[in-house]
């Protein structure tokens, strides 16, 4: 009886000995923690520097008058090369997408915005672009889809980002409505008027 | 209380006592070749790092350390081989080999902090199984990291590993837990 007992405990002791030995194996933990990103610019063809995206150059859609009388207007649409950036960091298989948002669109006008594809500085899984057409009270849209998962950055580099293609029509019809909103007396020889248009990178899954 | 008492009482036994040590010399005799891994931040953790938002949108993440390289001694790694009967005199090679068990990947390489040899004048060679860095990309599959040969009585090798991180393969949060194995490649 004795002897079990000795066989017993000295098995139980052997074993935590061994058990508690190195091994061929052991492990290492590289601790990451990363916080979710969404970073959004619209700029021009240059290279992004600096702490802060220098703002795009804006766009002039301007109508005048044929050369002919009796033809249409003609609608003239200026602006540099802009380009849509945006870093974005997503977990869990979660995507992001762009909205584009006009404060206002005037009688007439239908105008359109389209967002090309990235080049190559594009790192990641950057979003699929569109064309939208803002025009009476359809005012946003959404641009950009399918932004992530995961990391996905346009890159900084010139020519950089979702180049974005803006045109311009109008409805001769619409005209007649010009400047009804105008007091009275201010509508002259010109009507300006500026849109601004917001770009916000959110949640799409 | 009662048991140890017995138990004490059992090993003034000759028959007893012998039957201890044949098991004591069977558990040592099993004693294979062991690798430790000791990080800097804790014996379990190697590096952390913390990422934050680029200032420019469309740039990468940016993170805590500045960089994303490891400190040189992230994780110190300690081989020992025991003596082995009828190994004396020839060396020996072993291979040691590193693989992504969880998390985002990541490359490292051999720190070019030195290695040291114990006993220091039976210095055996180490060689690189890898270009720059190696990349675990893959959870679950073993990569070769480097070989060792220990020279006769060369029983334990002490190096260091650096760590790489590439911002634009990070897709996920959580930690990246890296096994490293040595097997025995057997005499040369």
């Amino acid at each position: 009886m004795k002897k079990f007992f000795v066989i017993l405990a000295m098995s139980i002791l052997v074993g935590a000995f061994v058990m508690a030995q190195d091994t061929n194996t052991d492990t290492q933990t590289i601790t990451i923690t990363m916080n979710e990103i969404a970073l959004l610019a619209v700029t021009g063809a240059a290279a992004s520097t600096g702490q802060t995206t220098e703002d795009a150059p804006g766009v002039t859609i301007t109508v005048t008058q044929p050369e002919l009388a009796g033809a249409a207007p003609v609608v003239s649409v200026e602006y540099d090369p802009t380009y849509l950036r945006y870093t974005s960091l997503r977990f869990a298989g979660f995507t992001r997408k762009v909205t584009t948002e006009f404060d206002t669109i005037p009688a007439g006008f239908k105008i359109s915005l389209a967002a090309g594809a990235t080049d190559g500085s594009a790192k990641g899984n950057v979003g699929t672009g569109t064309t939208l057409e803002f025009v009476g009270s359809t005012l946003s849209g959404v641009l950009v889809t399918g932004i992530g998962p995961g990391l996905a950055r346009t890159g900084t580099e010139a020519n950089a980002g979702h180049p974005l293609t803006y045109t311009a029509d109008i409805s001769e019809t619409a005209l007649n409505d010009l400047g009804n909103d105008l007091p009275d007396g201010a509508f002259l020889n010109a009507v300006d008027t500026v849109i601004l248009v917001t770009f916000t990178l959110v949640d799409e899954s | 209380m009662i048991f140890l008492i017995r138990t004490y009482i059992a090993l003034k036994q000759r028959k007893a006592l012998l039957l201890c040590l044949g098991i004591l010399i069977l558990a040592v005799s099993l004693q294979a070749v062991t690798l430790s891994a000791t990080g800097k931040v804790s014996t379990d953790v190697a590096w952390e790092l913390v990422s934050a938002s680029p200032e420019l949108a469309g740039d990468g993440p940016a993170f805590s350390s500045g960089s994303l390289v490891s400190p040189e001694d992230a994780t110190m790694i300690v081989i020992e081989r025991p003596e082995i009967a009828g190994g004396q005199g020839k060396d020996r090679m072993f291979r040691v080999m590193a693989t992504l068990s969880s998390g985002a990947q990541i490359s490292l390489r051999l720190s070019s902090e030195p290695i040291l040899w114990n006993p220091s004048n039976k210095r055996g060679s180490v060689t690189l199984l890898y270009n720059g860095y190696l990349t675990l990309a893959t959870q679950g599959v073993a990569s070769d990291f480097l070989d060792i040969v220990f020279h006769p009585v060369g029983e334990v090798i002490t190096f260091y590993v650096q760590y790489l991180l590439d911002p634009d393969d990070v897709s996920f949060l959580g930690d990246s837990v890296i096994t490293f194995t040595v097997i025995d490649l057997g005499e040369i």
